[in-house]
């Protein structure tokens, strides 16, 4: 046994162990803290502002959490229909392999916690519901489990989409110094940008094979189809004995308190004479005090590469598939400690959640092209 | 964590905005949580008193000096009052079914043994260092604001107690063995 697999055993157990989220709320409640606040303005990163309904929002995030899943798996599925001669993917669309430095890793944070963000702002999207059963649903039988993995699905189509997420510098803009495109395929092939402006603040720099490395940390704002939003970030390395540890994260905020934050876990360590390096990443949205994690994963099971989304207990894993000449994406693992399995067909203005008892679910699908992008543009 | 935030946040719920409790719960709920599990070793007793804790130190916040440790304020109170509730406890005689709780399925507030035995191997502080870092997710840094302590010191006390838990388990298998 190595201190690895003790971290491991600890790291599966903490939702048994870990305080009910729900204790902030009754603390309130005792302490007679108005748990609503109800409509309230939002301060945006720009100094504009926006309407927001907290408990609409509460609500909405878990139906947005579900429509991203949705959204992600109609987006994948036309893009699949379409690639059906694509060999399936291989270890080269691992998409983490290319993060390797501070500028990867913004533009990596910026592309994903921009893609959730993206979904968020469709949270309101009409979901139809087409159970051609009753709710025997064993895969549905929650609803906003369901919503939950939905707030994911764009983040998916973005990690098993082809092609790199790529970065380019712009300039700065909005009185920031720095500016960055990030931009990506999604399921469709269509690409999906957005526009990162920031300043930098440097911590620390070295070389790396002959290579200048440079360790900064960042704040500004990300502008995606439907709002902008204030971001920070911190790359940052430090090394003690035999241990080195990162501190590397990016956060995108959606109102004074709440926001989306992705933080990659990457660790070297060693023991007993050899190194090992594990690198996953850690998705946090918080909102309302209520803070939800999800770790993201790649696994290459028999020669496929598939992305694995971990949270409170359940575990999903996405697989790019072809059936029957159709792209979908396959879904299985285990939600509420039932197995699960479900196949997503992404279709022009929705995506179709298909289960396994022939019962289909669906949500409109937002599209967020390369155009939405250009508009914003212009309005800088 | 943010000293300077959490003071402002903490001025700003003595002067009766409530919405500053989010983000002062947010940081420092889990520190509170460990030094009282680590006490009582179980989940829903701990859970009342991370509840009675907060309620008890924000009615009194008065009582607390700014720029102290707001962290270590309140995990003095939980100590407190989970030290008093063990005491209470083992002065109370438990019924057949509270004694025997595992034969009839109140599992739910149950441990899972590696945290059992955590709390059974571990010192006090490295039992909280060890939760923060492989349990919440805090980087060592964190917990070293967090608990006041040297970054170094952090690194140490978490390796130490993997160290133990790993010996302890390794022991228990080859005697189970």
């Amino acid at each position: 046994m190595k201190d690895k697999d003790i971290k491991k055993l600890l790291s599966e157990q903490s939702r048994r162990v870990l305080p009910d989220a729900k204790l902030a709320e009754n603390i309130k409640a005792e302490l007679g803290i108005a748990a609503e606040r109800g409509e309230e303005r939002l301060a945006l990163a720009n100094g504009g502002e926006a309407a927001s309904s907290r408990r609409k929002h509460i609500v909405v995030a878990a139906i947005c959490g579900l429509c991203a899943l949705v959204l992600a798996l109609c987006i994948a599925l036309p893009l699949l229909l379409r690639r059906s001669a694509l060999p399936p993917l291989s270890l080269d669309g691992n998409k983490f392999a290319d993060i390797r430095d501070a500028d990867s890793f913004y533009a990596y944070g910026a592309a994903s916690v921009g893609s959730m963000l993206s979904s968020r702002g469709g949270q309101s999207a009409q979901a139809a519901y087409a159970f051609s059963a009753t709710d025997a649903l064993a895969e549905v039988r929650a609803a906003a489990d369901m919503e939950k993995v939905n707030g994911y699905m764009a983040l998916v189509e973005s990690l098993l989409g082809q092609g790199d997420i790529t970065s380019a510098s712009t300039d700065g803009a909005m009185d920031y110094e720095y500016g960055m495109t990030v931009s990506y395929t999604d399921f469709l092939g269509d690409t999906v940008q957005y526009v990162m402006y920031y300043d930098r603040q440097l911590i620390n720099s070295g070389y790396d094979e002959g290579e200048k490395q440079e360790n900064y940390s960042i704040s500004g704002v990300l502008v995606t189809d439907d709002g902008q939003y204030a971001v920070s970030g911190t790359y940052e390395t430090e090394t003690e004995d035999d241990e080195s540890e990162s501190e590397l994260w990016f956060r995108a905020y959606f109102s004074d308190e709440d926001y989306i934050e992705v933080r990659q876990e990457h660790e070297n360590e060693s023991e007993d004479g050899a190194t090992e390096v594990e690198k996953k990443f850690t998705y946090t949205v918080r909102e309302g005090g209520a803070v939800e994690r999800t770790v993201v994963e790649y696994e290459l099971e028999q020669d496929e590469l598939e992305v694995k989304l971990s949270s409170d207990g359940d575990e999903l894993t996405f697989r790019s598939d072809a059936r029957g000449g159709e792209n979908v994406i396959a879904v299985r693992g285990r939600m509420q400690g039932s197995s699960v399995s479900f196949t997503v067909h992404v279709l022009q203005g929705k995506y179709r959640y298909e289960f396994s008892d022939g019962t289909t679910q669906e949500f409109d699908r937002r599209v967020r092209a390369e155009g939405a992008k250009a508009d914003l543009k212009r309005a800088y | 964590m943010n000293t300077e935030k959490l003071e402002r946040k903490i001025a700003e719920l003595a002067q009766g905005d409530g919405s500053a409790f989010d983000y002062i719960y947010g940081q420092t709920n889990r520190s509170v949580y460990f030094a009282v599990l680590y006490i009582v070793k179980d989940k829903m007793y701990a859970e009342d008193i991370l509840q009675e804790t907060y309620v008890r130190a924000i009615k009194n916040l008065s009582q607390y000096r700014r720029g102290s440790n707001f962290a270590g304020w309140l995990i003095a109170i939980g100590r407190s009052i989970a030290l008093n509730h063990v005491k209470r406890a083992s002065r109370e005689v438990p019924t057949d079914f509270d004694a025997q709780a595992y034969r009839y399925g109140e599992t739910h507030t149950e441990l899972p043994f590696i945290f059992d035995v955590a709390a059974k191997v571990l010192e006090q502080d490295e039992y909280e260092i060890l939760m923060l870092c492989q349990v919440a997710g805090y980087k060592r840094r964190e917990v070293a604001d967090m608990l006041e302590m040297p970054i170094g010191t952090v690194t140490w006390k978490n390796n130490r107690a993997l160290e133990k838990l790993r010996q302890y388990l390794e022991k228990e298998g080859a005697n189970e063995g």
